[in-house]
């Protein structure tokens, strides 16, 4: 198996950019996928997200800086892709107001026609939806995807003091909006 | 406080499973799309980008010297503004004589002997000297007798 450092080579070299880039998208795909589709819960604007996030990989790779790690790098652009998706449509379709852009996730979920989950599984999906951004994102990366702290520092840019916080009050809203439908 | 470990330490009892899918082939034909999408990338490279890969190393060249200088003669000019002072008008000098040189080049000597004299018989006359010697109705001949003494 090759070595995300052995990719990182040869991406910088033109004879062998091509083939590392296969290489890469194919290591990577489903877990920046399922990353970023949580974040916009929307399969098109996933597929959309992801390729971008690919082609923007492929125009810097020059500028990467091996010491952030390649795992590392690839997640902050997908994140930051995805952020920024969801912040122009929050501008563009509903005049900037966050109460719209969570009624535009819930819908998304509940009108998703690739969701497969059960009951419990969808108010889990709906009471993640309503968290704030930063919370929503922190507790997708470490329920989910079981990112470590140390790492969601470097892709996120946040401490570790103050993304255990963040997980600590998503956990709490979940179980309370749990707790409200019961 | 210890309720906050207690939910750090242990899980959550939610689901973890993913309820989500994706369409049938998804991933398999994924890279394809994004390779189709980095040729056309590469195979329409617009001009102006051709250009700017090209120039990138001589604009570097020309930004390192243009720093270079900067860092060197901006602290010179503000350290001894003496020196500074000097050697601007030490250029200046030079230029006003390279001046000259390139419009005298081609005049000969006896045009340029004149030109010079010119010059230097009109910054002695007076206008009050060359009204009364006008209005005195002498001619040419006397005229120049008059300056000569």
């Amino acid at each position: 198996m090759t070595s995300d450092q052995q990719i990182i080579d040869d991406l910088k070299n033109e004879s062998t950019k091509q083939v590392a880039f296969r290489l890469l998208v194919k290591t990577y795909k489903e877990r920046l996928y399922w990353h970023i589709r949580k974040i916009v819960l929307n399969h098109d604007d996933a597929d959309d997200i992801l390729q971008n996030t690919f082609i923007k990989v492929w125009r810097n790779i020059d500028s990467f800086r091996a010491e952030s790690g390649l795992y590392t790098w690839l997640y902050r652009i997908a994140t930051n892709e995805s952020l920024t998706f969801l912040n122009q449509k929050k501008k563009k379709t509903f005049g900037g107001t966050d109460d719209e852009m969570n009624d535009y996730l819930l819908e998304n979920i509940q009108t998703d026609p690739y969701f497969n989950g059960d009951d419990i599984q969808q108010k889990l999906q709906e009471a993640i939806a309503r968290l704030p951004e930063k919370q929503r994102l922190v507790f997708n990366m470490r329920y989910f995807d079981d990112i470590k702290y140390q790492d969601m520092e470097k892709i996120l840019e946040t401490s570790a003091g103050a993304l255990k916080a963040s997980y600590h009050h998503a956990v709490k809203k979940i179980e309370d909006y749990f707790k409200s439908i019961e | 406080m210890e309720k906050r470990n207690d939910i750090l330490k242990n899980q959550p009892q939610f689901p973890k499973g993913n309820p989500f899918e994706v369409p049938e082939g998804y991933f398999e034909s994924l890279e394809d799309r994004i390779g189709a999408r980095i040729e056309d990338e590469v195979a329409f490279k617009s001009p102006v980008q051709k250009v700017i890969q090209m120039l990138k190393p001589i604009l570097g060249l020309a930004a390192s010297f243009a720093i270079a200088f900067l860092l060197i003669y901006y602290p010179l000019g503000k350290f001894i503004p003496k020196f500074m002072a000097k050697s601007d008008t030490q250029t200046e000098e030079s230029l006003f004589e390279l001046e000259f040189i390139e419009n005298t080049m081609f005049i000969d000597e006896n045009t340029l002997l004149q030109a010079l004299s010119a010059t230097e018989a009109s910054t002695e006359f007076e206008s009050d000297e060359i009204i009364n010697l006008l209005s005195s109705e002498l001619n040419d001949y006397q005229i120049y007798a008059e300056i000569i003494n």
